[in-house]
C-alpha cells in the first residue's frame, strides 16, 4: 500500500482524527490516489451509541440554541451544526412478534430497517444493512469496501422471544444470514489500513503469489462444495465470499504498488 | 400463500408429524401428549387466553390460536414458552379478568406444556460444517504446529456454544491470511537455515539431490492434509495443493519455501477453518450418523477446543469411534487430560456468568481491593471448583452445596480467613462456615451479579432462578424507569431491601419481582465483592429473610443453599440442557426436549454425577446425528 509515499496528503493521524469514528465506506481511494488535489471523494460512516445519553446535556432546548449554544454533549459538531438534523420520536416502531425482546433487536434492525424473520429467529435472517448495501455499489474499488469498528467485546446474552444471540450483537450485514464482526483493537485497525510492519520495520507488500494460491484454493473449495448437502453449500458460499473479496483487495494493491 | 392454505398446510403438517413415533416409549408418550393437548391444554387455553390471544389481534403477539391448530410446530413452541412463563408468575390472566386459574392449575399447565414436546418429530436438528471458534483456532495451531495460541487473539470477539455465530466475514478471512502468514514464517526456515524441530516432523528430510520433487511435495501434502483437515485428504484435495506447489516452483521458489505455499494454502482452506464432512450424503437421506472423523472433531473441540489427538484420529480411521462403548471410554480419557480446562473456559464460565467479571465495573473508591490479580483469583476459585465437581465426578448439587473451595491469600481475605493461608497459590481450602461453599456463596458470581458500588438482589434472583434451576423469566416490559428516578422522596432514608420491595407496590412490576427479589434478599449478606457483612453501609442489620417460588422459607444464605440443593433434579436438568445447547452450538427446541427427557432418566439413576451428564450428552442421538438440510 503506497500511503507513506504521500503524507502531505493525509497524515495517519488525521485520517484517523477526520474518519476513525464508526462504519465507514470508501476509505481508501484519497490515500492511495497519486493525484494532488483530486476530489475528495464522498465517505459515509454510521455510529452508533447504545444506553442512552444525560438528555439535557444533548437535545437543544430551541433552535437558536442549536445553532448558537449547543449543548456539551455535541459542542464539538459546533464547526458544521449548520449541517446538522437531530430527529426525535422516530422510535416506538412496532415489533411485533418480538415485544419480549425490546433491546435485542436495537443494534440489527437499525441499518436493515426490518425485523428477523419470524420463523427462524434462532438463526440470524434478516437483511443486508444499509453500509453494506452501499459498500457494494461503490466499495469495489478500494481496498477495504468498508470498515467495522467497535470499542467493546461482545458478551454472550441470554436470549429473548427466541432470538437468536447474534441479533444483539450486530449491525452490518453483507447477506441476510451473514453478519460483519467489527474489530475492536484500533492497533489491528491500523495494520488494516496502512500493512502491517515486519520484521525489519518493512511495511508488508501485498504477495502476487498469495493471490494465486487463494485463486487454487478457491477452485478446491468449489470441489468440496459439489460432495455437500445444501445447508454446508450455503455455509460455504459465505467462505467463498469472504475470500474473493481478499483475493480483490490484493488485486488492488498490487495494481497501486 | 393466503390464509387458508396456511391453515391447511399447518393441519396437514401436524397430522403427518403424529405418525412418525419411534419407539413403544415414544408412541406411548406421543398418545398421552395428544390426549392432554385435547383434553387439557385446549380446554385451558381457550378458557383464559384466547379471548385476547387469539385470532387477528392477538395481544403481545402470543397468538395461542395458531398454537392450538399446530401445537407441535417450531412457531407453537415460542408461544407455549411465553405462556407457561406468564401463567407461572401469575403475570397472565392480568388480574382484572374475571376467570383466573387456581394455582394448581398454573401447576398443571406447566406441566401439560411440557408434554407437547412429544407431539413433534425425531429429530437430531442440523450440524452444518462449523467455522472453528477464535480458541479452538489458536488451540490448533498450537497442538499441529507449536505456535503461541495467543496468535488468535487478533480475530474478531465472538460468542461461543449456543450463541456461536458460524459465519465467515472478509475481515476474518483478511485475518485467517495474514495469521497463515505468521504461522509459515514461524515454522518454515529458509533453506540456508537451520531446518526448525516442526519443519521436520511436517516435511520430513529434505530429498536428496536428483530426486522426484513432486512426488516428495505431494506426500508432506498427504501428511499436512490428515491433520490439517482432520480426516484422510480426498485425490482432488491433494491434487490442488500439489497444484500450489507447482505455482511455487514456477515462480522461482525452492523446494522448502514452495512447501511453505502449500503449508499456508491448507491454512486458508476451508477444509481446514471449518469442520467438514468426511462421507458424503446418499441422495434422499434425510437423517444421517455424523461420520466419525466429524464426530472425533465434534469431541475434542466440546471438551478440548482443540484438534483430535493420535488416539482419536486412529479410531476415526478405524470406524470405531461411534461405538458406545469406544465414545464413552473416550469421554473419560479427555476429560482425565489437563485440556480438558476448556468446558469451564468455553462453558463452565458462560454458565456462571463469570466470564463477564473481566470486563465488570467496580467503583474503585468502595473496592479498592478489586485489583486484576484478585479478580483473576476468583476466576480460578470458580474454574478449579468446576473442575474439581467434573473430576471426582460428583453430583451437581455439590455446586450448590459442599463445603470445600478454592483460595489463595488474596481471596482468603474476602473469606475473612486471611490468618490461616499465606502466598498466592490456590490451594484447596475446607469450609466450616455453613453460608460458605458453592456458587452461591463464591465470590466471582456474587460480584458478576452486582452493580458497580452495590449489590443487586433483583440480579442475583434472576441468577439464582435462570443459572441453577433453569427457570424463564419474563424481561422487563420495556421503558420502565430504574427505581431512583421513579420517586425520588420516596425512596430517600429507605433500606436497600425497602426500596427494592417498591417493585412489589408497582402493578407492572410486582409479580415477577415477588418471585425474584426474595431470593436475592437471602444474598444480602454478602456485599459486591463477596464480602460477608452483617450491616449495610448506613449500620443498619441486614435481613436476609426471603422465600423460593414455591413458598418454602429460608433466613440465611445457608438455609438457602439447602433449600435449592433440594432441587436437585430442576438443577441437574438445567445444566444438561445448557451443556447441550453449548454443545451442539445452537438453541433447543422441540424434539430436542424429547431427547432430554430420556438422557434425565439415566442422569437421575446415576444421582446426578457430573460425567454422566457429560457423558450422555455426547453419546445422545442429537450430538451423534444430524438432519440433512434441502
Amino acid at each position: 500500500m503506497n500511503t507513506r509515499n504521500c503524507p502531505s496528503l493525509v497524515g495517519r493521524r488525521n485520517f484517523l482524527k477526520g474518519a476513525g469514528v464508526s462504519l465507514a465506506l470508501p476509505f481508501m481511494d484519497s490515500l492511495a490516489s497519486v493525484v494532488p488535489k483530486a476530489k475528495p471523494p464522498v465517505r459515509l460512516a454510521f455510529m452508533y451509541m447504545p444506553h442512552g445519553v444525560i438528555m439535557n446535556q444533548f437535545w437543544p432546548k430551541s433552535q437558536e440554541e442549536f445553532l448558537s449554544s449547543p449543548p456539551s454533549i455535541i459542542q464539538s459538531l459546533k464547526p458544521i451544526m449548520d449541517q446538522c438534523l437531530m430527529m426525535k420520536g422516530i422510535s416506538g416502531v412496532p415489533i411485533n412478534p418480538f415485544n419480549g425482546a425490546p433491546h435485542a433487536l436495537e443494534l440489527s434492525t437499525w441499518l436493515t430497517g426490518r425485523l428477523p424473520d419470524a420463523d427462524s429467529r434462532n438463526r440470524i435472517n434478516i437483511s443486508i444493512s444499509a453500509d453494506q448495501i452501499m459498500a457494494n455499489y461503490v466499495g469495489a474499488q478500494t481496498l477495504l469496501p468498508s470498515l467495522e469498528l467497535a470499542t467493546m467485546p461482545q458478551t454472550w446474552k441470554e436470549n429473548q422471544e427466541g432470538l437468536h444471540e447474534g441479533y444483539y450483537n450486530y449491525c452490518s450485514f453483507r447477506s441476510p444470514t451473514q453478519p460483519v464482526p467489527a474489530e475492536t483493537d484500533p492497533r489491528n485497525v491500523l495494520n488494516r489500513l496502512f500493512g502491517k510492519r515486519g520484521k525489519e520495520g518493512k511495511v508488508t507488500q501485498a504477495n502476487p503469489l498469495d493471490r494465486q494460491m487463494l485463486d487454487r484454493v478457491l477452485g478446491g473449495a468449489r470441489d468440496l462444495r459439489r460432495t455437500l448437502t445444501k445447508g454446508d453449500q450455503q455455509k460455504l458460499d459465505e467462505y467463498l465470499d469472504s475470500v474473493r473479496s481478499v483475493e480483490r483487495r490484493i488485486a488492488a494493491i498490487e495494481t497501486r504498488q | 400463500m393466503n390464509r387458508i392454505t396456511c391453515i391447511l398446510f399447518t393441519l396437514l403438517l401436524a397430522g403427518f408429524l403424529s405418525f412418525s413415533a419411534k419407539g413403544d416409549d415414544e408412541a406411548a408418550l406421543r398418545a398421552d401428549a395428544i390426549e392432554t393437548f385435547e383434553k387439557k391444554v385446549a380446554p385451558f387455553v381457550k378458557t383464559y387466553c384466547t379471548k385476547c390471544h387469539g385470532g387477528g389481534r392477538a395481544k403481545a403477539n402470543v397468538n395461542l390460536e395458531i398454537a392450538l391448530r399446530a401445537p407441535g410446530r417450531g412457531v407453537a413452541f415460542q408461544h407455549w414458552k411465553k405462556a407457561v412463563a406468564n401463567v407461572t408468575v401469575h403475570d397472565m390472566p392480568p388480574e382484572d379478568s374475571s376467570k383466573q386459574p387456581t394455582d394448581e392449575q398454573r401447576r398443571q399447565f406447566a406441566e401439560w406444556i411440557g408434554k407437547l414436546k412429544y407431539l413433534t418429530q425425531r429429530n437430531p436438528g442440523p450440524y452444518v460444517i462449523r467455522r472453528l471458534n477464535r480458541i479452538e483456532y489458536g488451540n490448533t495451531l498450537r497442538d499441529l504446529y507449536g505456535v503461541d495460541p495467543s496468535i488468535a487473539k487478533r480475530l474478531p470477539d465472538e460468542v461461543i456454544g449456543e450463541g456461536y455465530l458460524n459465519s465467515i466475514s472478509p475481515l476474518q478471512s483478511e485475518l485467517f491470511l495474514e495469521l497463515a502468514n505468521q504461522v509459515v514464517e514461524q515454522v518454515v526456515a529458509p533453506e540456508e537455515e537451520l531446518t526448525t524441530a516442526v519443519q521436520k516432523r511436517l516435511f520430513g528430510p529434505r530429498p536428496v539431490e536428483g530426486a522426484d520433487l513432486r512426488g516428495a511435495a505431494r506426500k508432506v501434502a498427504r501428511s499436512l492434509a490428515r491433520d490439517a483437515y482432520r480426516r484422510p485428504p480426498a485425490e482432488a484435495e491433494l491434487a490442488v495443493l500439489v497444484g500450489i506447489f507447482d505455482l511455487a516452483r514456477e515462480n522461482g521458489l525452492d523446494y522448502t519455501a514452495s512447501l511453505g505455499l502449500m503449508l499456508k494454502a491448507v491454512l486458508v482452506s476451508p477444509q481446514f477453518l471449518f469442520i467438514t464432512p468426511a462421507e458424503a450424503v446418499k441422495s434422499g437421506e434425510q437423517i444421517v450418523r455424523v461420520d466419525d472423523h466429524q464426530l472425533a472433531s465434534r469431541l475434542s473441540y466440546l471438551l478440548w477446543s482443540a484438534p483430535p489427538d493420535a488416539k482419536l484420529s486412529a479410531l476415526a480411521d478405524k470406524g470405531e469411534l461411534h461405538k458406545p462403548e469406544t465414545l464413552r471410554s473416550q469421554v473419560e480419557r479427555l476429560l482425565n487430560d489437563p485440556k480438558s480446562r476448556a468446558l469451564f473456559d468455553g462453558f463452565g464460565a458462560q454458565w456462571l456468568r463469570v466470564n463477564e467479571l473481566d470486563s465488570q465495573v467496580f467503583d474503585p473508591k468502595t473496592f479498592p481491593q478489586m485489583t486484576v490479580d484478585l479478580r483473576k483469583s476468583m476466576m480460578e476459585e470458580a474454574r478449579l471448583f468446576f473442575q474439581s465437581i467434573i473430576n471426582e465426578n460428583l453430583s451437581v448439587i455439590r455446586f450448590v452445596d459442599s463445603d470445600y473451595t478454592y483460595l489463595n491469600e488474596d481471596l482468603a481475605k474476602v473469606y475473612g480467613l486471611e490468618h490461616t493461608i499465606r502466598g498466592s497459590q490456590m490451594r484447596r481450602v475446607n469450609l466450616t462456615n455453613p453460608n460458605r461453599g458453592g456458587v452461591l456463596s463464591m465470590p466471582a458470581t456474587l460480584a458478576t451479579t452486582s452493580f458497580p458500588n452495590r449489590t443487586s438482589p433483583v440480579i442475583r434472583g434472576v441468577w439464582v432462578l435462570e443459572r441453577i434451576l433453569g427457570q424463564r423469566i419474563p424481561p422487563p416490559p420495556p421503558d420502565i424507569p430504574e427505581l431512583e428516578e421513579q420517586n425520588h422522596q420516596k425512596v430517600e432514608g429507605l433500606t436497600l431491601r425497602q426500596r427494592t420491595e417498591l417493585h412489589q407496590s408497582e402493578a407492572t412490576c410486582r409479580n415477577c419481582h415477588k418471585i425474584l427479589d426474595p431470593i436475592g434478599f437471602g444474598l444480602e449478606n454478602f456485599d459486591a465483592i463477596g464480602r460477608w457483612r452483617d450491616k449495610n453501609g448506613e449500620g443498619i442489620v441486614i435481613n436476609s429473610a426471603g422465600k423460593l417460588p414455591d413458598g418454602k422459607e429460608f433466613t440465611t444464605p445457608a438455609e438457602l443453599k439447602r433449600l435449592l440443593a433440594k432441587r436437585e433434579a430442576d438443577l441437574a436438568r438445567n445444566l444438561t440442557e445448557r451443556l447441550m445447547a453449548y454443545a451442539l452450538g445452537r438453541q433447543l427446541e422441540g424434539y430436542d426436549g424429547v431427547v432430554i427427557d430420556q438422557l434425565m432418566v439415566k442422569i437421575t439413576k446415576d444421582n446426578y454425577r457430573m460425567r454422566t451428564i457429560i457423558t450422555e450428552v455426547i453419546g445422545s442421538y442429537l450430538f451423534t446425528h444430524r438432519r440433512v438440510e434441502g
